[in-house]
């Protein structure tokens, strides 16, 4: 009996359900911390912010852990929780890039070569390494960004996406075509510098 | 439809429940044109290429254990809140007790509510029956009030009565003066002698009384027959027990 009855009232409060956490803190956080992680790197560029990003993201999450109503909207729950955390901490500190969204013309097609783009460019994408492609990102205007790493990496709908980031269907499709226009010429001048562009031609 | 809005419309729109005539005009579009065909298709091929070509860094191990342990650090953190909660909580009953138990050893709200009338009684003349005559007083007062209760005669004058109701209980006004100064005696059975708590007890033509100061006005208090008399008065307690030591037999009415 080292217990202090505090700690009795508090364990019977919370095991009734008079107190309840509805998911699984832990349990959630294993599933997505790759793409916690993963994001953070990418908005915040250096680990030691990305670590705080995520502590933070974290907390805030366990806290707000009641408000999450389905298991299906965590990924898009915990990276709203940490995009928020980011641009707050951006707009604290008022070093917030601005970029100014423009509207594109959408003629550009994504690969330079049409028709049979799919076999070479997927060779040429393969070849460049992991880290080049994580520099490439980081290159990226964070709006660009932002846009790239949920969406294409992350695989978030363009509805989760627009939830996040606050902005409307348009102003997504903006930012993901000249973010991945942008991410494709980085990779390119990557492939070029190395070589494997060789007898391709752009 | 132009390649451009086609390709515009099928970029924005990846909803399925979204079905609008510039949707279907555009996928229709993109049947027909290879070309934007192809761009969209480009898209959804870049996408995936990319996504297949990150590969995600591991978490740092102190990182997760510091993520993990996040469930016990908040939890402790609740314990203490809860844990501070609980003694403020405790804090306040104490407090509230304390204030309960110190109202409880005060007097009944009736008492606070006889000086007033009282007081007023002072800057307007209210009585119901003016008479010096006891027994005119005492038929005035039958069927007003259900208890039995004496008309002192004091030496003082009697000047009339009033029904009094504080609270729905039912009181009986007698109003008297004495040298200039009214005193008032208001007779209920709704007052337990028990359940005042301050004042000085002192006996009276062998009667033990209850003598209280309030707002300045002294109150005698004494019971009588199962009834409790209050006589509210400026006058000093001297003057008080002069005039009841000096009083004659009292009158009885039903």
């Amino acid at each position: 009996m080292n217990r202090r009855w505090i700690d009795w009232i508090y364990d019977f409060i919370t095991q009734t359900g008079i107190i309840t956490t509805k998911m699984d803190y832990n349990y959630l956080v294993n599933k997505h911390i790759d793409s916690l992680w993963y994001a953070a790197l990418r908005l915040a560029n250096n680990k030691e912010d990305a670590e705080d990003l995520v502590q933070e993201t974290c907390i805030k999450a366990f806290r707000k852990i009641e408000s999450l109503r389905s298991e299906g909207k965590s990924k898009a729950w915990l990276i709203k929780i940490l995009t928020n955390t980011f641009i707050n901490k951006y707009r604290k500190e008022q070093t917030a890039p601005k970029e100014i969204d423009v509207e594109p013309d959408f003629l550009e097609p994504i690969f330079y070569k049409n028709g049979q783009y799919f076999d070479i460019e997927k060779e040429l994408f393969s070849k460049i390494m992991d880290n080049e492609v994580k520099d490439a990102i980081d290159k990226l205007p964070v709006e660009f960004r932002m846009a790239v790493v949920f969406v294409d990496i992350e695989e978030l709908s363009y509805r989760e996406a627009e939830d996040i980031l606050k902005i409307s269907p348009g102003t997504l499709a903006s930012r993901l075509y000249r973010g991945r226009r942008l991410l494709r010429d980085t990779l390119y001048g990557y492939a070029n510098q190395r070589g494997y562009l060789k007898g391709e031609g752009k | 439809m132009k390649c451009k809005n086609a390709r515009e419309i099928l970029y924005m729109f990846e909803y399925p429940e979204i079905v609008s005539r510039d949707l279907m005009e555009a996928k229709r579009h993109l049947k027909e044109c290879r070309e934007c065909k192809e761009f969209i298709e480009g898209e959804d091929a870049f996408g995936s290429i990319l996504k297949d070509s990150v590969k995600k860094e591991p978490v740092p191990a102190e990182l997760m254990d510091s993520i993990l342990s996040i469930e016990k650090r908040e939890k402790r953190s609740y314990r203490s809140l809860f844990k501070a909660l609980t003694i403020a909580a405790s804090i306040i009953l104490v407090i509230t007790a304390g204030y309960l138990f110190s109202i409880s050893k005060g007097d009944p709200a009736i008492v606070g509510q006889i000086v007033n009338d009282h007081i007023k009684l002072l800057s307007a003349d209210n009585r119901q029956i003016i008479s010096s005559r006891p027994e005119e007083i005492v038929t005035w007062f039958k069927g007003k009030v259900e208890f039995t209760f004496n008309v002192l005669d004091i030496a003082a004058k009697l000047k009339g009565g009033r029904l009094c109701i504080f609270d729905k209980k039912r009181l009986a006004l007698l109003s008297y003066e004495h040298n200039g100064s009214p005193i008032s005696v208001y007779i209920t059975d709704g007052l337990d002698l028990q359940e005042i708590k301050t004042g000085t007890e002192m006996v009276l033509k062998n009667r033990k009384m209850i003598l209280l100061e309030k707002k300045g006005y002294n109150l005698l208090l004494w019971e009588d027959k199962g009834v409790t008399h209050t006589l509210v008065s400026e006058l000093s307690v001297e003057e008080i027990t002069w005039f009841l030591e000096f009083n004659a037999t009292p009158l009885l009415i039903n």
